[in-house]
């Protein structure tokens, strides 16, 4: 009886074992492609056939390793590297900080085949690395330094001359990187079309008219906290990409109204536009803006703090499709400025996210104007004092899918009254 | 509406939500001043739409109504994220900040963080303010104190650190008398103070002085007590080390007499708090805390005849006030009894 079990899951295992031997090796690695790096790894330890399905490079091609960014280490990334050779095509180390520059070098001369890389938050990245990407990976297309502060003009020198492809690029934080690197960047990859460069403090106009003269298809500009960008920069910007879709200039405290009107001039299909803590902007410039850019989509305007009901009712006219706008810390904002963007003829369509909070004149009436936004989740009142919970409760009566956000306890339901005896009252009323 | 508390378990994360809005605001008084002093719970009675956040010359508030449901939002995530996956550990982090705040005697959480610290995902700084407002509230709360004490083994301290600690443990005893956490954690880093940089005679004198000042003030405080037995048992550890330096050791104890040893130096200090016990005892009736200490400095010292001269004089006192049939009386009676059985075993 033992021995026949014993047989028959021995003949059990064989047949199982035939199935991967089956399949041709092409079809098995296509199963395998569908798994993860995780459930890669795991299969790897099966058996030998296994580990050589499993670990065959077609199944690498897209590696994230965020998630095991403290455990990263150099000899990892160097063995994926060797392993993967020319098919890897998309990495990201966003997080690994062990990573440095002899593991980049190792990688850039195996996998010549990459086209996007993410090496956000790898510290201790260098210029050097950027020289060996240039050196081997021509098909680049799409880069993200963010917060590798080593970086310098030589790593945008290199990238320039090595990669030509570049579309998308990342420098956000990297203060050493000035508008020499980026002149030399733009002359040299001109099909740029997304440019983040926030907080590099020394990027100013003079940097934003190289990218402006090289690269015509940009759509997607960050150049959140570049202090030293005036009107005259972006006015460059915005004459020559037409296309530009995305612009975040939150911080960039010297701009004024003229950029808005050039924007409004060159940039019709501007969707969404950032530009929280630019308090020299007034109602005039947003007048100038609503006039021209009826695509916009989302738009941030905290802290600009010399706006007005004006400025709302320029944009409640001009822009149909806002769907998100965001008015935190704008202290001049009333009602009438609230009843001119809710009762606006497409905000009950579109508008879904409304920021408030801070804002010290908003009402309870400024709720009410907004009944009609079908389309609305989410409101924002935090710290508006004047707001009760009464004109909370009759927005929820309205609308009751909106979460709305205030500094006010859930409010617990009064005790459900004992169903019997309210019933036997009843009965005595019968009687 | 009204959340059941498995609601929040189902509460998909919104980074807009009341309790995360509360949970920022917090974090961004706590990261604009790393000099905060105290927190409490601050009870209002109006409903306004303001931050329940309160931050006043660094006092750190928040308004009664909304610690329930932000000590329930953040508790119920805390155990929901697991602090081994990593994309989630600063929201980790922020939650299990906020429950100790509000609730400081969940061990688990604190092991929470621990775990996040010994994975490089944190620095430890942010948990010396949190255990300190904590403490403020709170000045009992053992799982701080084992917190901090399991962080300064952890983190490079600076040179300040004992005088940091030190403070910390003045503040808390003083806060809530009795505090025998406070006093555990104070011999803790006296310890680790000799453990780090050796016998020191100056910070010996100081904290020798300190609990001098502390027993007057509170005779029944069994930690206070036991904290000067502490010291008095690591100068005799360290006799030899002070035998090295008896200049500096007469100047520091103020001794004049011209002492030639430190074992001598040893006994004149056992012979001084055995006279100053004395005296305690018979000007204050009835605080067993004396008799034990008295026992101590007689084991640690010699017992000779004068011993049961003191008792005689206990019991003098005591017999003239026997007609008053005072209830106090009785007690230290009864003490003194103890004690002279005690003494008979004890010179068996």
């Amino acid at each position: 009886m033992k021995s026949s079990s014993f047989k028959l899951s021995k003949h059990w295992t064989e047949e199982e074992a035939l199935i991967i031997r089956k399949l041709p090796k092409e079809l098995l690695l296509r199963v395998f492609s569908f798994l993860d790096i995780v459930s890669l790894c795991r299969c790897a330890q099966v058996a030998k056939y296994w580990n050589i399905l499993a670990l065959d490079g077609s199944n690498w091609q897209y590696i994230d390793l965020f998630s095991f960014q403290r455990d990263v280490e150099v000899v990892v990334v160097e063995n994926i590297a060797k392993r993967c050779g020319g098919f890897l095509k998309q990495l990201s180390l966003k997080g690994c900080q062990s990573v440095g520059d002899s593991a980049m070098r190792t990688f850039s001369q195996h996998c010549n085949n990459i086209e996007d890389l993410n090496l956000n938050q790898c510290k201790r990245i260098t210029d050097s690395t950027c020289l060996a990407l240039s050196r081997h990976c021509v098909k680049l297309q799409r880069l993200n330094l963010s917060s590798c502060p080593a970086i310098t003009d030589q790593a945008l020198k290199a990238l320039a001359d090595g990669c030509p492809q570049l579309v998308y690029i990342d420098l956000s934080w990297c203060d050493l990187v000035s508008q020499n690197g980026v002149e030399v960047l733009a002359k040299g990859c001109p099909g740029l079309m997304t440019f983040h460069c926030r907080g590099c403090i020394l990027i100013g106009d003079d940097a934003l008219t190289h990218l402006a003269r090289f690269c015509s298809r940009l759509h997607t500009v960050n150049i959140q906290g570049c202090l030293e960008v005036t009107d005259v920069g972006v006015a460059r910007l915005a004459r020559s990409c037409p296309e530009m879709r995305y612009l975040c200039l939150s911080g960039c405290g010297h701009l004024t109204d003229a950029t808005l009107s050039s924007l409004s001039q060159h940039c019709p299909q501007l969707a969404t536009l950032e530009v929280a803590r630019c308090s020299l902007f007034t109602d005039i410039g947003f007048q100038a803006l609503a006039r021209n850019c009826h695509l916009l989509k989302r738009m941030d305007l905290e802290e600009c703090v010399l706006i007005t009901d004006a400025a709302l009712s320029y944009l409640a006219a001009g822009c149909p499709r806002l769907e998100k706008l965001s008015l935190s810390h704008c202290e001049l904002i009333t009602d009438d400025g609230i009843r001119s963007v809710g009762t606006s003829p497409c905000a009950a369509e579109h508008l879904a996210v409304l920021e408030l909070d801070n804002c010290p004149l908003i009402t309870d009436a400024a709720l009410d104007n907004l009944i009609s936004c079908h389309s609305l989740q989410r409101i924002e009142l935090y710290d508006c004092q004047l707001i009760t919970r009464a004109g909370i409760r009759r927005l929820r009566s309205y609308l009751p899918n909106v979460r709305v956000h205030a500094y006010f306890a859930p409010v617990t339901p009064p005790p459900s009254v004992g169903g019997s005896r309210q019933r036997y009252c009843r009965c005595c009323i019968i009687l | 509406m009204q959340r059941d508390p498995s609601d929040y378990k189902k509460m998909a994360h919104d980074p807009y939500c009341l309790e995360e809005r509360i949970i920022s605001d917090l974090q961004a008084v706590m990261k604009k001043d790393p000099n905060l002093e105290e927190f409490d719970v601050v009870p209002v009675t109006e409903a306004k739409n303001r931050s329940p956040i309160i931050h006043i010359s660094h006092n750190l508030g928040i308004e009664v109504w909304c610690v329930k449901t932000v000590f329930m939002y953040c508790y119920e995530n805390s155990f929901k994220l697991d602090p081994m996956w990593k994309k989630e550990y600063l929201r980790l982090e922020r939650y299990t900040r906020v429950a100790l705040l509000l609730n400081p005697n969940i061990a688990t959480l604190w092991n929470t963080r621990k775990r996040l610290i010994a994975n490089h995902l944190l620095d430890g700084d942010c948990d010396f303010l949190i255990s300190k407002l904590v403490l403020s509230q709170k000045p009992k709360c053992v799982e701080a104190l084992s917190h901090r004490r399991w962080l300064l083994q952890q983190v490079s301290l600076d040179p300040q650190w004992v005088e940091t600690e030190l403070s910390l443990c003045d503040r808390l005893s003083s806060r809530m008398k009795c505090n025998y956490h406070a006093w555990s954690h104070r011999q803790w880093v006296y310890s680790q103070s000799l453990k780090l940089q050796g016998f020191n005679l100056n910070l010996w004198a100081s904290e020798f002085e300190i609990s001098d000042v502390w027993t007057k003030f509170h005779l029944s405080d069994h930690s206070g007590w036991h904290y000067r037995k502490f010291l008095l048992d690591h100068f005799r550890q360290n006799l030899g080390k002070i035998e090295q330096n008896m200049d500096i050791a007469r100047k520091v104890l103020g001794d004049s007499t011209g002492t030639a040893t430190s074992s001598q130096l040893y006994m004149n200090l056992l012979n001084e708090e055995l006279q100053k016990n004395q005296d305690l005892i018979l000007s204050f009736n009835a605080h067993e805390t004396l008799w034990y200490y008295r026992r101590f400095l007689l084991q640690a010292g010699t017992i000779d005849h004068s011993e049961s001269l003191f008792i005689e004089k206990c019991c003098n006192p005591a017999k003239s006030n026997c007609n008053s049939a005072n209830n106090v009386d009785a007690i230290q009676m009864r003490y003194l009894e103890h004690h002279r059985r005690w003494l008979s075993d004890f010179c068996l």
